[in-house]
C-alpha cells in the first residue's frame, strides 16, 4: 500500500517535470515578451493588434493587456448578474414575514453565494477590468510587465467561480450530498467548521484560487508602475487612478495571501482534524481575527480604485483640475496604512478587552479622516466648476452623496456603545450596502461610461444611462435607507423569515420595510437591465467615435495619456482605411455631446 | 462634433446634495420617532439642547445635527475655494 502511494508520487512528479520541460520547449516564450519588437510608446500595441488570431481562439490565448481587461469585465458582469438574480430571490422571501418562497438551506446559500461572488468574483475583477485596460494607457507603457502571468491570473478565476458556485449545480445531482455552501461570507468557525457539507470546501478551494489570482494580478500592477512607466511620466504627474491601484495593490500583496493561510487552515480543520479554529483546543474568535485582518483592508481594496475613477473622471466634467491633488494622494495613502490597524471594530461584540476596543474604536474614527478629505476635496472641485451632467458625472455625483451616507453611518458603527446595539443588524447590511453599491459601483458605471468610447470606439445611447442612473440611484436609496431603518428597530442580519412580539416592535413597520426593500432591489434591477442592454448594443452598433477627443477634454485642458492614445488610434484608422473621407464625413456630429 | 453643451453651476449642485443629506437626516428621526415613539430617550443637540423624544423632535435633532457638521464642512468648502484658485 505505502510502496504504490510513493510509486504514484514518483510518477506524478516525473510527469510534471515532463510537462515542464515539453512546455519550455514547445515555443520561444521570450519572442512574446512586450518589449521584443522594440517598438516605442503606442506603436507596438498596433503592431500587436494585427498578430492576433481571429474568433474564440484570440480571446483564449490573449495577453495583450486591453483583451484581459475585457474578459474581466466580461467575467464580472456575469458574476454581477449571478450575484443579482440571488439577491433578488432572497428579497422575494423576505417580501413577507413567514417562510413561503424558497427553503432556508437555499436562502442561506444564496446569501452566501451573493455576498461571496459581489466582493470576490464582480468587485475585484471588474477593477482589474480598468486597471488592466487602463493603467498601461495611462502610464505609457506598452503593457502590462508580465503579460502572461496576467493572462494566467485571469484564467484562474473561471474555475474559481465554478467551485464557489458548484453546490448549487451538483447539489441535485448528488442528490443533496453536496450542497451549496452556507456559512454566511465571513465563514465565521465553528460553523463554517462543522458544517459537513463538501460544498463548502469547494467555495473554501474557490475562494484560494480568486486570492492568488488577486495577489498575482497585484504583484503585475506594482512592477509595471514602477518599471514601465514611460518617460514622461513620474510620481509627481502619475495620475490618481494609478495611485489608487498601485496603493490598492499593496494592500492586496498583504492581505490576501493572509486569506490564503486562514482559508487553508480551515480546510485542514475541516478535513484533517486540526483545531485551529475549533471551541476545545483552538479558538474560533482566531478565525475572526485573521478573517477581519484581510476582511478591513478588502473593503479599502474595493474602494480605493472607484475614489480614484471618480477622482480621475470628476474634474474632467467639472471644467477644472482635482482640487488638491497632492492631499488625495497622500489620503489614498493614508487610507492604505490605517486599514490595517482596524480589523477589530468587527468584533466589538465578541467580548474583547474593552481597552482593546477603545484603542480600535480611535483607530477607526481617524480612518473616517482621509475619507473626509477626499469627500472635501471632490466638494471643492464641484463648488466653483461649470458641470455637464453626462452620466459618468451623475454617476460621480451619486457617489458623493451616497458615500456622505455611507460615511455617517459608519463612524457611528466605530463607536463601541452604538455598535454593541446594532451590531449583526440591518444597519449594517445598510452601512455596507451605501458603500458597496451605492459607491463601488457607481464609481465602476462612472467608468464604464466614461471611457466606453475608448475600449469599443463607439458611443453609448445617452438617455438610456440616465435612466439608468437614476433608477439605479433611487432603488439603492430606497433599498438600503429601508435597511438602516430596519437595523434600528432590531431587524437582525441573515435571517429568511422574521417575528417579532407586536407589543416591543411594530410587525407592520418591519414588513413595510422589508417590501419597500424589496421594491428597491427590483428597481435596481430594471436600471441594470437597461445598462446591459445598453452596453451590448451600444458596442455592437452604436455611432462610431471618430473624434479624438470625444468629451471636448481639450477645451479645459485635460486631455488624458489614454485619450490621446485614442486620438492617434482614430487618426491612423482614419489614413489607412481607403476612402477614409467617407468616414470622417459621418461626423459622429452630436454622438459625444451631452 | 456639434458640441452644443450644458453646463449647470457647481455650487447648486453641492447645496442640493446638502439639502438631500440633510433632508435624509430628518426623514430618519421622523420614521424613527414614530416607530419607537416612547422607548427613546430625548437627545440633546450638542449635548445642550434637548429636543422631545416624538417623531418631530427627532427630525428637528436630526436634521440640526448633520445640518451643523454638513455645514461646517460646507463652510470650509467655501472658505478655501475662495481663498485658493488653483
Ligand atoms: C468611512 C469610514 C468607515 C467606517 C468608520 C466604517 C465602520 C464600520 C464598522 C465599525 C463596521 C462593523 C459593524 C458591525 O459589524 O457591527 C463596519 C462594517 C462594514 N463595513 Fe464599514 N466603515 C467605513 C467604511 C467602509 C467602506 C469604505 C466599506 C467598503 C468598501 C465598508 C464596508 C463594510 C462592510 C462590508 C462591513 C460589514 C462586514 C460584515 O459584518 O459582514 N465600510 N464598518
Ligand atoms: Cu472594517
Amino acid at each position: 500500500m505505502a510502496t504504490g502511494q510513493l510509486a504514484l508520487t514518483v510518477l506524478m512528479g516525473v510527469f510534471l517535470i515532463a510537462v515542464a520541460a515539453w512546455l519550455s520547449r514547445v515555443e520561444d516564450w521570450r519572442s512574446y515578451a512586450p518589449l521584443s519588437g522594440g517598438g516605442g510608446y503606442r506603436r507596438d500595441t498596433g503592431t500587436a493588434h494585427e498578430e492576433k488570431p481571429a474568433g474564440l481562439i484570440r480571446w483564449l490565448t490573449t495577453v495583450d493587456h486591453k483583451d484581459i481587461g475585457i474578459l474581466y469585465g466580461l467575467y464580472g458582469t456575469i458574476a454581477f448578474i449571478w450575484g443579482g438574480l440571488a439577491v433578488l430571490l432572497m428579497r422575494v422571501e423576505l417580501a413577507s414575514p413567514a417562510q413561503d418562497v424558497i427553503e432556508l438551506s437555499m436562502y442561506n446559500g444564496l446569501l452566501t453565494s451573493h455576498g461571496i461572488t459581489m466582493l470576490f468574483l464582480f468587485a475585484t475583477p471588474i477593477i482589474a477590468a480598468f486597471s488592466n485596460y487602463f493603467i498601461p494607457l495611462l502610464i505609457g507603457a506598452d503593457d502590462m510587465a508580465f503579460p502572461r502571468i496576467n493572462a494566467i491570473a485571469f484564467w484562474l478565476l473561471p474555475p474559481a467561480a465554478l467551485l464557489i458556485w458548484a453546490g448549487f449545480f451538483l447539489d441535485p445531482l448528488t442528490g443533496g450530498q453536496i450542497q451549496a455552501a452556507q456559512t454566511s461570507w465571513t465563514m465565521y468557525t465553528p460553523l463554517s467548521a462543522e458544517q459537513a457539507n463538501p460544498g463548502v470546501d469547494l467555495m473554501l478551494l474557490g475562494l484560494h484560487l480568486s486570492g492568488v489570482s488577486a495577489t498575482m494580478g497585484a504583484i503585475n500592477f506594482i512592477v509595471t508602475i514602477f518599471t514601465e512607466r514611460n518617460d514622461k511620466v513620474n510620481w509627481a504627474n502619475l495620475d490618481i487612478f494609478s495611485w489608487t491601484i498601485l496603493t490598492q495593490s499593496g494592500l492586496i500583496l498583504f492581505a490576501f495571501p493572509l486569506l490564503g493561510s486562514a482559508l487553508i487552515m480551515l480546510l485542514l480543520d475541516r478535513n484533517f482534524a486540526t483545531t485551529f479554529f475549533t471551541v476545545g483546543g483552538g479558538s474560533p474568535i482566531l478565525w475572526q481575527h485573521l478573517f477581519w485582518f484581510f476582511g478591513h483592508p478588502e473593503v479599502y481594496i474595493l474602494v480605493l480604485p472607484p475614489m480614484g475613477m471618480v477622482s480621475y473622471i470628476l474634474p474632467k466634467f467639472a471644467g477644472r483640475k482635482l482640487f488638491g491633488f497632492k492631499f488625495v494622494v497622500y489620503s489614498t495613502l493614508a487610507i492604505g496604512v490605517l486599514s490595517f490597524g482596524v480589523w477589530a471594530h468587527h468584533m466589538f461584540s465578541t467580548g474583547i478587552d474593552p481597552r482593546l476596543r477603545a484603542s480600535f474604536m480611535a483607530v477607526s474614527l481617524a480612518i473616517a479622516i482621509p475619507s473626509a478629505v477626499k469627500t472635501f476635496n471632490w466638494i471643492t472641485t464641484l463648488w466653483n466648476g461649470k458641470l455637464r451632467m453626462t452620466a459618468p458625472m451623475l454617476f460621480c455625483i451619486g457617489f458623493i452623496s451616497n458615500f456622505i451616507i455611507g460615511g455617517v453611518t459608519g463612524v457611528f458603527l466605530a463607536a463601541v456603545p452604538v455598535d454593541l446595539v446594532l451590531h449583526d443588524t440591518y444597519y449594517v447590511v445598510g452601512h455596507f450596502h451605501y458603500i458597496v453599491m451605492g459607491v463601488i459601483a457607481f464609481g465602476v458605471f462612472a467608468a464604464v461610461y466614461y471611457w466606453f468610447p475608448i475600449y469599443t470606439g463607439r458611443m453609448y445611447q445617452r438617455t438610456l444611462a440616465k435612466w439608468h442612473f437614476w433608477l439605479v440611484m433611487v432603488g439603492t436609496n430606497l433599498t438600503f435607507f429601508g435597511m438602516l431603518i430596519l437595523g434600528y428597530l432590531g431587524m437582525p442580519r441573515r435571517y429568511a423569515t422574521y417575528d417579532f412580539n407586536p407589543a416591543i416592535t411594530p410587525m407592520q413597520a418591519i414588513t413595510a420595510l422589508h417590501q419597500l426593500a424589496t421594491v428597491g432591489a427590483f428597481i435596481i434591477a430594471i436600471g441594470m437591465a437597461i445598462f446591459v442592454w445598453n452596453i451590448v448594443m451600444s458596442w455592437m452598433e452604436g455611432p462610431v467615435i471618430e473624434d479624438g477627443d470625444p468629451w471636448s477634454l481639450k477645451d479645459t485642458n485635460q486631455h488624458g495619456h489614454e485619450w490621446h492614445w485614442h486620438e492617434n488610434r482614430v487618426n491612423r484608422s482614419i489614413v489607412a482605411a481607403d476612402g477614409g473621407e467617407e468616414e470622417v464625413a459621418t461626423d459622429g456630429g452630436e454622438v459625444a455631446d451631452e | 462634433m456639434g458640441k452644443t453643451q450644458t453646463f449647470t453651476g457647481g455650487r447648486r449642485v453641492v447645496l442640493t446634495i446638502y439639502v438631500v443629506v440633510v433632508a435624509v437626516a430628518a426623514l430618519t428621526g421622523l420614521i424613527l420617532g414614530t416607530f419607537v415613539e416612547g422607548k427613546l430617550l430625548a437627545p440633546k443637540y450638542l449635548g445642550l439642547i434637548e429636543f422631545p423624544a416624538t417623531p418631530l423632535g427627532l427630525a428637528a435633532y436630526g436634521a440640526l445635527t448633520l445640518a451643523t457638521v454638513l455645514g461646517v464642512l460646507l463652510g470650509l468648502v467655501i472658505y478655501v475655494s475662495d481663498r485658493y484658485v488653483e
